[in-house]
């Protein structure tokens, strides 16, 4: 499917959410220090690539909106 | 606190998988709305809660005895001998049993400082893909402040001609506990001791 410029990263950064905050639930019920270090490691990693993904597009779509006048 | 962080988790499941599957969801105020609340706020605050709750359980017991390890020091718990200083804390319920190695390990990888926690990591490498040395040993020499921080104060302890004659010595680290009490996990000794459980008591 085609998306439109500010709809394309925010469907990746949904995605990395998605992963991520599954991991992290997954994390939730060890009690072991690979469950924690999943939870960092990658869990943290989609969750927080996700968020930064879905700044940056709110970042560039300010800044489109005022190159664009 | 679990059950609440996956609701919180499970919500912005939910609404990030309907921003996948609807795009056109995003328009508009309210999808501005949904997305800051599926992208940003909800999935920030399960990152922070999430970590938190990781960082208590990594207080307990369980949780330190689930390295293969670690085991022998688990089994030191239960000796039968009143003598062995973890033995008795644990036996006699001197410490919280759910969080016996962190009550007097307080300073031990993520709750010391940036070398204590950059080790605990090394601790996890060595114990998944290297070979943990043996004996164990203790980067540091035991702090009697673990010791002080509960028989500090207390009657037993501050009456004892023993203690009376070192208690600056022993505050100040010159000397430490373990030097008179020195029983303690000696997991190398263990074999042929007489085990105790919690499963044997009445």
């Amino acid at each position: 499917m085609n998306l439109p410029h500010p709809r394309k990263p925010l469907r990746a950064a949904a995605v990395c959410v998605v992963v991520g905050l599954v991991i992290e639930a997954l994390t939730l019920f060890g009690t072991h220090p690979m469950a924690f270090i999943s939870f960092l490691v990658f869990g943290g990693f989609l969750t927080g690539a996700g968020v930064l993904l879905y700044l940056t597009s709110l970042v560039s779509g300010w800044l489109g909106d005022a190159g664009g006048g | 606190m679990r059950p609440i962080l996956l609701l919180l988790i499970l919500l912005a499941v939910m609404l990030s998988t309907a921003l996948i599957a609807r795009p056109s969801l995003t328009t508009g105020i309210r999808g501005r709305v949904i997305t800051f609340l599926a992208l940003f706020l909800l999935p920030v605050l399960s990152l922070a809660f999430g970590a938190n709750l990781h960082l208590e359980k990594s207080k307990t017991t369980e949780f330190c005895l689930s390295c293969h390890v670690m085991e022998p020091y688990g089994e030191s718990l239960g000796v039968e001998d009143q003598d062995y200083l973890p033995a008795v804390h644990f036996q006699n319920g001197l410490v919280p049993r759910d969080r016996v190695c962190f009550s007097c390990h307080t300073q031990y990888t993520m709750y010391g400082d940036l070398q204590a926690k950059v080790t605990g990591v090394k601790h996890l490498w060595v114990n998944y893909f290297g070979t943990p040395a043996e004996p164990l040993a203790l980067y540091q020499p035991f702090r009697n402040r673990e010791c002080l921080h509960c028989h500090g104060g207390a009657r037993s302890f501050e009456e004892s001609e023993l203690h009376l004659d070192i208690k600056g010595e022993l505050v100040s680290n010159e000397t430490s506990c373990l030097e008179c009490h020195e029983l303690i996990h000696s997991v190398g000794e263990l074999d042929g001791l007489e085990k105790w459980s919690l499963e044997d008591s009445p």
